[in-house]
């Protein structure tokens, strides 16, 4: 298992989509065993880019929509921004899921929240939305698991991006 | 004589370095001490020596201590009110003390470099009659690194066998033989995640969907015999904490709203019973439900659920609750409706006939500079509020005794 995450981590992060990716961490989630487990792969497959120049909002708020099941420091607070790590940090392959509703289309996008690794916690900006957050038995789900799985270096969480997969289908 | 020069200088140095002034000047005078200082006084200067354990005492895991890389677990006694001593542990760490007490065991996780370099786990031996470190055991390197729970790290009911969980993100579960200090094996718990230990050599594992899996292992730390009970919650819908009340054999498990699954764990499958409500309708429809990181406690002897309630919507599952709600679990009635001086995030019932409350406040710990949180103490007996410890680093996620 821990070498499959570490070929995620450095073949596909840079060859496969996020969607593909995360389909991918389910399977291996469930190691074979046919649970409901993991809708990404499935909603994935319909989703469609929503138009980030649309969203409104402050991204530097916890009220902003992709918040919704977030629970770290935001990144734009640390040195990075919505979908990006501060420099010197480890973007994490893995993460979890959420299901935020657009305040203008009013769809339902899945959100990715993916860690920083490898850095202390950047302390600002602590934002926890908790909004399909479930317990630890349904991991993808779980945002109070170190989401620093395929990292080999540190597992410090220096900050948390949220990256829209796309609408929920 | 010609005397050497070093040796003049050596022999004026004190008269030199009375003439040094400001360096000496803030050496602190004392009557009772003179330079050299070579013996500290003999009255109340060493360390302390630790009582013997007692049922009011609680651990309390608090990581998250300034960073991700120490944990702090406490040592509290309730009679006293007063911190007994701490174990400094490494990122998001896991305790548990042998069933004969005689040994606290903390599943740690360190890098080499602080929060880079090379990741090691190990479980780490205390003496509890001392609070040191006595001996480790490196563990595979996937040891669980989520929100703390008494579901991580668990001895068998003999004192033999130690088990961790383990995610990677695969779950399984480490078995390492206490006294030969190793590692025996790795059971795989597809699916679910954590454990309870159940029996001498049999632990249930709680699994996404909706069900739990019973494990019987051996002394080699192989899996012999598994079991799932029925599906008896659907998480989609209505989520179950991980961590159930445990009441002699029965786990109480209770939703994010509030609905309470008893599970007969004596039998292998586990058998689901008939649910019950912590609210009514009236009160649910005021906002009412249970929150917190550890926001329910069984106590076996009295028969007694403890909750912590808050008035909050949907997605409050891990807010503070302001008041304790006490139920007989058997019927589900409930009790006593106790106001907390403070909204607490965790709870924890001492075992003995004559109980203790702990109730952790809560505290944002990803903000720099939050506020400390706060061991509140309660009687069960009365519900008679008695004082608080203050002043507590890192987040109290969960708590257990003896």
């Amino acid at each position: 298992m821990d070498d499959l995450v570490e070929r995620l981590a450095r073949k596909l992060a840079a060859h496969t989509s996020r969607r593909r990716l995360l389909g991918m961490i389910g399977t291996a989630l469930l190691g074979g065993v046919a649970l409901p487990l993991l809708p990404v792969e499935r909603i994935a497959r319909a989703a469609e880019a929503a138009d980030s120049a649309a969203e409104p909002g402050d991204q530097m708020s916890c009220d902003y929509w992709r918040y919704c099941g977030f629970d770290g420091n935001l990144c734009g607070c640390c040195g990075g921004t919505l979908t990006e790590c501060p420099a010197g940090s480890i973007m994490s392959p893995t993460g979890w899921v959420g299901t935020c509703r657009h305040p203008v289309d009013g769809k339902d996008y899945i959100i990715a929240y993916r860690d920083c690794c490898g850095k202390e916690y950047c302390g600002r900006c602590a934002c926890h939305g908790d909004k399909g957050d479930l317990p630890i038995y349904r991991t993808q789900l779980d945002n109070e698991v170190l989401w620093c799985f395929g990292v080999k270096s540190g597992w410090a969480v220096n900050c948390t991006t949220a990256v829209n997969l796309g609408v929920k289908s | 004589m010609v005397t050497d020069p070093r040796r003049r200088l050596l022999r004026l140095a004190p008269v030199l370095a009375l003439l040094a002034g400001p360096a000496f000047a803030q050496v602190p005078s004392s009557p009772t001490l003179q330079f050299p200082y070579t013996q500290p006084p003999a009255e109340g200067v060493g360390v302390r020596k630790m009582p013997a354990p007692n049922p009011h005492w609680v651990l309390i895991n608090a990581p998250l201590y300034g960073n991700f890389i120490v944990s702090q677990i406490y040592l509290v006694d309730g009679d006293s009110r007063k911190i007994i001593g701490m174990l400094t542990a490494g990122m998001i760490s896991t305790a548990t003390i042998a069933p004969d007490h005689s040994r606290i065991f903390l599943g740690d996780t360190f890098f080499s470099r602080g929060t880079r370099g090379t990741r090691t786990d190990v479980i780490t031996f205390y003496d509890t009659a001392t609070l040191n470190p006595l001996s480790e055991v490196v563990i595979p390197p996937k040891r669980q690194l989520a929100g703390p729970d008494n579901l991580q790290l668990g001895a068998t009911s003999d004192g033999h066998l130690l088990l961790v969980a383990n995610m990677t993100p695969a779950t399984s579960v480490t078995v390492i033989d206490i006294a030969s200090s190793k590692v025996l094996g790795e059971i795989p718990i597809t699916g679910c995640a954590e454990f309870q230990l159940t029996g001498k050599r049999q632990f249930a594992s709680l699994c996404g969907d909706g069900s739990l899996l019973m494990v019987n292992f051996d002394d080699n730390g192989k899996s012999v015999g598994e079991k799932r009970s029925p599906v008896f919650f659907q998480p989609e819908k209505d989520p179950v904490y991980a961590a159930p009340a445990i009441i002699k054999s029965e786990n109480y498990y209770v939703t994010y709203h509030g609905v309470v699954h008893p599970v007969d764990m004596s039998t292998d499958p586990p058998t689901p019973g008939s649910t019950w409500s912590l609210t009514t309708d009236q009160e649910r429809a005021a906002g009412w439900r249970p929150g917190g990181s550890q926001p329910i406690w069984g106590h076996s002897s009295d028969g007694l659920l403890y909750a912590l309630m808050h008035q909050g919507g949907e997605w409050t599952h891990k807010q503070a609750g302001s008041e304790i709600w006490v139920f007989n679990a058997k019927d589900g009635k409930r009790i006593e409706r106790l106001t907390l001086p403070e909204p607490a995030a965790a709870i924890f019932v001492t075992p003995d006939d004559k109980p203790l409350i702990f109730a952790a406040t809560s505290t944002d710990i990803l903000q720099i500079g939050a506020a400390p949180w706060a061991l509140q103490i309660l009687s069960a007996e009365n519900g008679r509020y008695l004082g608080k410890i203050d002043q507590m680093g890192g987040f109290p996620s969960n708590m257990f005794g003896l």
